[in-house]
């Protein structure tokens, strides 16, 4: 291969070598790109797990395996958590939340109370 | 009203219990209600007609003595009829696992909850609390029929709902005819609506021996 290629291809592999470098700042500044979403899944009107840890920025990904609708709604009946809305998943459907402020969030299904859980939201 | 009141709040309490707390007495009914090694089908046919057709007439028994005023009946009823629930929910339980027993019991409380509050509501002659028990109560169809369609694919949801729909509308009929104190059709609903009971429990037994084949090939 002629000589100017060859420095040619040199060259580029350098830039992208010191941009990778660079942009690893970048990924650090931004906490939920490298974590993979938690899950919570609904089964037979029970939410599993019933205890869920995720870090702040974490996407919690929500599927619903009943036919029925149900809802992750945060706090309890008597007295709704504000921090965080409430999650709607039609029968068989998913929803993503993404909590970001670090806490301990008790949850429910509004339409069927007796499903509970608990979500804690590490620092990130 | 207010002893209706009073009766309703007796048994939420008692339907309150958790599923380990089953008074002594049931321990022999309780210890058959879970399916074992050996249960055959045709046993388990019998377990759950037994049971369904229980509940009717227990929950008829509780919603007679409330509408007559008769306390300590309804007490004894009501505990019976939790005991019952509890029972159903052991042998659920038993073939799905503990989460799934413990789901249907509070499932199954909750239709009861919801025949309360009609009871209740036609003690007091109040026909918008009547009508949103109801609604309540056809509403709920379709959770136990997405709960056991969860549980079993052989069971389609809509014709579960459908049974379900039909216990909830046969129970009423005794319910209100224990509240126009008609004793013959009390007792003509009643049998009507016990019967009923085994169009849904032959299909749930038919059904779990079908997706458990191996589990009753005694």
């Amino acid at each position: 291969m002629p000589t100017p290629f060859r420095r040619a291809r040199r060259a580029i592999a350098a830039i992208a070598a010191i941009a990778a470098i660079a942009a690893l700042p970048l990924l650090a500044l931004a906490p939920n790109a490298s974590r993979a979403p938690a899950s919570l899944r609904i089964t037979l009107f029970a939410f599993d797990p019933k205890t869920l840890t995720v870090a702040a920025g974490q996407p919690v990904a929500v599927t619903n395996g009943d036919a029925i609708e149900h809802t992750v709604t945060f706090g309890t009946p008597d007295h709704q958590d504000a921090r965080l809305g409430a999650v709607t998943l039609g029968a068989n459907g998913s929803a993503t939340f993404t909590p970001k402020t670090p806490g301990t969030y008790a949850f429910y299904c509004e339409r069927h109370p007796f499903m509970t859980g608990t979500l804690t939201v590490t620092a990130p | 009203m207010r002893r209706i009141l009073t009766l309703a709040v007796a048994l939420a309490v008692a339907a309150a219990s958790p599923l380990a707390a089953s008074p002594p007495p049931r321990a022999h009914v309780a210890a058959t209600a879970a399916i074992t090694a050996r249960t055959t089908g045709a046993e388990l046919k019998a377990m759950l007609n037994t049971l369904l057709q229980e509940h009717v007439y227990l929950a008829s028994a509780a919603t007679g003595a409330a509408l007559g005023g008769r306390t300590a009946e309804f007490q004894a009823a009501a505990g019976a009829l939790d005991g019952n629930s509890q029972d159903l929910a052991r042998a659920i339980g038993s073939v799905y696992g503990d989460g799934a027993g413990q789901a249907f019991l509070a499932l199954w409380r909750r239709h009861i909850g919801f025949v309360v509050d009609y009871t209740t509501a036609l003690a007091a002659k109040d026909q918008a609390k009547q009508t949103q028990a109801v609604n309540a109560l056809i509403g709920y169809t379709q959770d136990f029929a997405a709960f056991l369609a969860g549980a079993n694919p052989n069971l389609p949801k809509d014709a579960v709902a459908d049974l379900v729909r039909t216990h909830i509308l046969t129970l009423k009929d005794v319910i209100d005819a224990q509240a126009s104190k008609d004793p013959a059709k009390t007792y003509a609903t009643l049998r009507a609506a016990g019967m009923h009971m085994s169009m849904i429990a032959n299909p749930l037994a038919d059904a779990i021996v079908k997706q458990f084949p191996a589990k009753f090939a005694n």
